[in-house]
């Protein structure tokens, strides 16, 4: 499954992050951060076909000898990244086009919080949770 | 595209003086181009000889198809590697190894395909029998040296122009660049000379001289002519190294189908068949990597692989087929990879891997050079990345694993530069087993590769230089993030290396972007990293900016390690001591330390720190409590000061920077003076920043007024000095003095605060710091005196008439006033239509007459008085005209200098403005009519008169007498007096009886109220006339209001419509 998922925000500061216990988590969130560079190149007018506008998962985004990194952008500019192990195969690319789906779902419920105020890091219990429940697969 | 081998080739970058035990060797990556030898020429004493050698050389570089790698000889250097015995059966046979390390350099620098032997002669020469004996000799020579090898010869007569124009330059072949007469000759000579020399008619060429401009077109036919020849000895040596193959078998040679593979690639690579060659070179790569591999053949297999591999890539590349290549260079790392070798030598494993990846960058790099389109997520900079991480693994394992190794063992290395075999252990040359023969050996062996990877390898400089071609390949492909990950990155490898003052400048060039990125968790590494650094080289500023930064509560480094910093760091340093080092430095104690009290000894100026660039641990919001202030009045301004840290700061010295601010541009000679016109608002004493809390200070100041075009002050900057002495006991000077300055007001540095995005969410925080929206600019406005000013006026004035506004000046000051002046000005924004019709001017200018039309809306710093007693009076009269009936609003502005008091019985004089607005409405005081009448006074055609309205024509008859009548009807509000009416004629018009062209009317000294009317009558005759219409005249009305004091009743108004115009 995932090692590390992030959550940025539309001006690319980091809203959320959730790294795999036992992983290097600042080498995570480098390559979380690098992956912006990929997803804006993506994303940028001149790049994108007209047809796939309305599509938000951005596939995978590059791969290096030990992850695969996957990005996701919403409609209102908010990336999503998930970084897996380049050695599991298992998962296929409409799992996590699944997962993105979930996450995305998880943040628009977190951030109807009227108590939340767009641009600030995550800090919600029911986010987390669903984090959790979305990288052990359930 | 297709991609050609140019530059594919030499590659200066892995060419080190230290033998690379783990990169591939030079024959592999070499330019593979058909050898040549050349002999009979001298370019240093013939320069017709240079002009070929030149062209031949020249040739070789950028055509792209033939490839031949010429190489001057003479007869006499000339020799060949001996020939081993050919082997008739390989049955008995056992191959040392895989690929042998003296083949390539053979067939690329000593054996050659084609001895073109060049020689002067035409076959018209006097000598030709002796010559073409000599020639014989040469060739027969060769062919002896050469033996049994298949070396091909080539002979080319160089012939001078007189015997052999070449008329036909199609082809250097020695027939066909004859002429027909000569042609019987030549033919003769050419065969005869061919079976002298036993050489095919093929390989006779003949180079004419007589043009040096044609050579290089020559030589380039020779050149491609010659390159068909040495193809065909290539392909023939091709053909029997495969031949080999019937003799080999699967059992005991599997080593020599590898080797019999490459060498056929290799040959065909030569021959510049690149499709063949890949072929043949794959199936190499098949061979290998069928066979056995442990741990001990391990090493030699790796390397023959890279040999390989980089020869299927790099022809893939050649053959414009990237994906090709890349799949190759993926299908060989997997093979790899997981295949680590013995534990004691796992950095042999990554030192390898490195130098794959770094060698599949350089050949990618080279065919993006060559035109080959490369994207943002597949580019040589991703090889470069893994091979920078891969050097460093190499690093990190080595050094964990050759602590112990001793050079005692180090003679097992004799000769490794020098193997028959690539990839195989010296102690065990010439040994390809699956498993140590001496176990013993063995060992000392693996000691010696540890200590000679522990001392003779700096593995920094392989690694930074990779990372820097990683960067400059990211930033091509528009990566900036990635980049800045590599180079923190390489900031940590200049740190391992102990470049520290690098490193430095490295890491602070990418904690700005962090910072402004918001990446809090690569901040606090990065800022980490810099104290580091800072504190190894005792560079006073970053450290201190970097122990800031840590500081700051955003920064998500342990508390205890915050704490640790400021206490144990910058404490210390503010004191004048060493600070202690950085958790997990690496740097040398005793240096450092050194660095350090040299440091602080000799920093005597203050380290002034911009807060607004760091995360801030301090922050500061300025405001000034209102928006305008008065000159010399006291006004005051907050400052509201945060300690983000855990523990108290204890801070001096509270400075504000107030600069002049204009609205408008600012010419350059005014700034200096605003330089000058800077105030420093100080509060020196010590103040103890509690940890989160906010602390508001008041400076109360007092501002002196300011000219043009200057109308206000700016918090310029904030800053205060850290003080060492948190234990209570005063600052006793010495260590380094640190000022902590924030530009503008503090609010800068907002992009790294709490404050929130929206502001509409600004209620969910705590109404105090964040939300305080500073008031950073202050307006000052100058004192109002303590005056009277009484204006009397009609605020109903009428239209055309000057209108008295008086003004009574009264001084109320304890003090005089000086240098009073009056303004009257239309109010702003001033409407052009109105400004044209008013008219504003001073009675006391132009007293004794009317004031002249040509004034304009505005009087302007009319001076009342040079001096005002306190209690004294001063009375001024003021006349505006209003042209149209419409409301005015007028200010009138009363400037003077009035004395202030700055301190107990320090006066300075101040300018000082009083404002009054004053509203005028103007209604039309009367209205005109004309009438034309005959004598008899039967109306002619009446018509009403309106003020500037043209009047209508009307016919009357020439030389007859006809009646004017002018009823004047009154609309004022107050009454009027009409003081006497005239009749201004034109020409040929005149006064019927009296001849004149004017005639005064019976109005005078007539009174009119609101409703009542005064009526005038003249008798006229139009005399001569040339044109059918005409203008009679003008109508002029000497009015003014009643009552009007004496002094002006000069003022009068003057009614003068056009008096309507006649048609006859």
């Amino acid at each position: 499954m995932a090692v590390s998922i992030a959550v940025i925000g539309k001006d690319n500061a980091p809203l959320y992050m959730w790294v795999a216990p036992g992983r290097d988590e600042l080498n995570l969130q480098f390559l979380s951060h690098t992956a912006l560079d990929i997803i804006q190149e993506k994303v940028s007018p001149a790049n994108r076909a007209p047809t796939d506008s309305r599509e938000l998962y951005l596939g995978l985004l590059y791969a290096s000898e030990e992850y695969k990194i996957f990005g996701y952008m919403t409609n209102t500019k908010i990336k999503l990244v998930i970084i897996t192990d380049a050695s599991n195969t298992t998962l296929r690319d409409n799992e996590i086009r699944m997962m993105f789906r979930r996450l995305h779902n998880a943040y628009t419920s977190a951030v109807c919080n009227p108590f939340y105020s767009p641009g600030d890091p995550l800090i919600s219990k029911k986010f987390e949770a669903s984090v959790g429940a979305l990288v052990s697969g359930n | 595209m297709p991609i050609v081998g140019v530059g594919l080739g030499d590659m200066e970058v892995l060419e080190g003086s230290e033998y690379n035990l783990y990169g591939i060797p030079k024959d592999t990556i070499a330019q593979c181009s058909s050898l040549a030898f050349v002999m009979g020429l001298e370019p240093s004493n013939n320069p017709n000889h240079a002009i070929i050698w030149e062209a031949l050389n020249l040739q070789s570089k950028p055509a792209l198809q033939t490839l031949i790698n010429f190489k001057l000889t003479n007869i006499n250097d000339f020799s060949l590697p001996p020939m081993k015995t050919k082997r008739q059966s390989y049955e008995w046979y056992t191959p040392k190894g895989v690929l042998k390390s003296n083949w390539m350099a053979k067939y690329l620098h000593h054996i050659p395909a084609l001895v073109a032997i060049f020689y002067t002669l035409d076959w018209s020469d006097s000598n030709w029998l002796n010559k073409k004996n000599e020639l014989a000799n040469i060739v027969s020579s060769v062919k002896a040296i050469i033996g049994e090898r298949h070396c091909r010869v080539a002979v080319i007569l160089l012939q001078n122009a007189a015997g052999s124009p070449a008329t036909d330059s199609s082809s250097p072949y020695a027939p066909n660049s004859e002429t027909e007469t000569n042609a019987s000759l030549s033919g003769e000579r050419a065969s005869i000379l061919c079976e002298s020399c036993d050489l095919p008619t093929k390989h006779l060429f003949v180079l004419p001289l007589n043009d040096a401009q044609l050579i290089p077109g020559y030589t380039a036919r020779l050149e491609a002519a010659l390159s068909e020849i040495a193809g065909g000895f290539y392909l023939s040596e091709s053909k029997t190294v495969r031949n080999h193959r019937d003799f080999l078998n699967k059992t005991n040679h599997q080593l020599l189908f590898v080797r019999h593979c490459f060498k056929t690639g290799f040959l065909l690579e030569m021959k510049n068949d690149l499709q063949a060659a890949i072929k043949a070179y794959q199936q190499s790569y098949q061979h290998l990597s069928e066979l056995r591999f442990t741990d001990t053949n391990l090493h030699e297999i790796r390397i023959s692989s890279a040999i390989i591999n980089y020869k299927v890539c790099r022809v893939n590349f050649l053959l414009n087929l990237p994906r090709d290549a890349i799949a190759q260079f993926r299908r060989h790392i997997d093979l790899f990879r997981p295949r680590m070798g013995p534990k004691s030598l796992i950095f042999e494993h990554y030192a390898w891997l490195a130098s794959q990846y770094e060698l599949f960058g350089w050949l990618f790099e080279s065919a993006v050079q060559q035109g080959l389109p490369a994207v943002q997520t597949q580019h040589p900079g991703f090889y470069y990345q893994q091979a920078a991480q891969f050097a460093s693994l190499r690093r990190t394992t080595a050094l964990h694993l050759c602590s112990a190794a001793t050079d005692q063992h180090n003679h097992m290395l004799d000769g490794i530069d020098s193997l028959e075999i690539y990839g195989q252990r010296p102690w065990r040359a010439g040994k390809h087993s699956l498993e140590p023969p001496e176990p013993e050996r063995e060992a000392c062996g693996v000691e010696a590769i540890q200590y000679h990877e522990l001392t003779k390898v700096q593995h920094h400089e392989m690694i930074i230089p990779l990372y820097s071609r990683a960067m400059a390949q990211f930033q091509r492909y528009r990566c900036p993030r990635i980049k800045q990950q590599l180079m923190v990155q390489m900031a940590t490898e200049y740190q391992k290396a102990k470049q520290y003052q690098k490193a430095l400048a490295v890491v602070q060039h990418v904690l700005g972007q962090y910072r402004s990125e918001r990446w809090w968790a690569l901040v606090s590494s990065c800022a980490l990293l810099a104290l580091q650094c800072a504190s190894a080289v005792a560079d006073v500023p970053a450290y201190v900016a970097a122990a800031l930064e840590i500081a700051s509560p955003r920064v998500t480094l342990a508390p205890s390690l915050k704490i640790q910093v400021f206490r144990d760091g910058l404490m210390r340093v503010l004191k004048g001591e060493v600070p202690a080092a950085p958790p997990a430095s690496t740097a040398d104690a005793a240096t450092s330390a050194l660095a350090w009290t040299e440091a602080l000894q000799g920093s005597a100026a203050a380290v002034e720190i911009d807060m607004s660039a760091l995360v801030p641990c301090v922050e500061v919001r300025a405001s000034f409590s209102s928006p305008s202030c008065t000159a010399y009045c006291p006004s005051s301004l907050q400052l509201h000061v945060r300690n983000n840290f855990l523990e108290l700061i204890r801070v001096r010295d509270f400075t504000v920077v107030l600069e002049p601010h204009a609205n408008s541009k600012v010419q350059p000679e005014h700034e200096a003076a605003a330089a000058e016109k800077q105030m420093l608002l100080r509060k020196e004493s010590y103040v103890d920043l509690i940890s989160r809390e906010v602390l508001k200070l008041d400076f109360p100041f007092t501002l002196e007024p300011l000219v043009s075009p200057y109308d206000g002050f700016k918090i310029a900057s904030v800053s205060c000095c850290l003080d060492g002495s948190a234990d209570g006991s005063p600052w006793r000077g010495g260590g380094a003095a640190v000022r902590l300055s924030w530009p503008g007001a503090g609010a800068a540095a907002a992009a790294s605060s709490h404050t929130p995005h929206h502001s509409e969410f600004l209620v969910l925080k705590n109404p105090s710091f964040d939300t305080l929206s500073p008031k950073t600019f202050i307006k000052v406005e100058k004192p109002e005196p303590l005056i009277d000013v009484e204006v009397k006026y009609d605020k109903q004035a009428l239209v055309w008439e000057w209108l008295v506004v008086d003004v009574l000046v009264t001084c109320c000051e304890p003090r005089p006033l000086t240098d009073v002046r009056l303004s009257l000005s239309l109010q702003r924004p001033v409407q052009a239509a109105l400004e044209a019709t008013t008219r504003v001017s001073s009675c006391g200018s132009s007293s004794s007459a009317a004031p002249s039309d040509s004034c304009g809306a505005a009087v302007q710093n009319i001076a009342l008085a040079d001096e005002l007693q306190p209690g004294q009076q001063m009375r001024h009269k003021l006349l505006v005209r209003s042209l149209t009936a419409a409301t005015r609003h007028f200010s009138l502005v009363l400037k003077c200098c009035k004395s202030v008091e700055v301190a107990a019985e320090q006066w300075v004089q101040c300018p000082a403005v009083h404002c009054t607005a004053l509203t005028v409405t103007a209604a039309v005081p009367f209205v005109v009519e004309l009438s034309c009448e005959s004598l008899q006074y039967p109306a002619m055609q009446q018509q009403h008169l309106q003020p500037q309205t043209t009047s209508a024509a009307t016919t009357v008859r020439l030389q007859q007498p006809f009646l004017i009548n002018a009823r004047v009807s009154c609309s004022s509000h107050v009454p009027v007096t009409l003081h006497s009416s005239k009749l201004m004629l034109s020409s040929g018009v005149e006064s019927y009886g009296e001849g004149s062209s004017s005639c005064s009317g019976v109005i005078s000294a007539c009174s009119l109220s609101a409703g009542e009317a005064a009526s005038d009558c003249f008798c006229l005759q139009v005399a001569a006339c040339s044109t059918p219409q005409l203008q009679l005249g003008h109508f002029l009305l000497h009015w003014s209001r009643c009552f009007l004091s004496m002094s002006l009743q000069q003022v009068l108004s003057l009614y003068e419509p056009s008096a309507g115009a006649f048609s006859l």
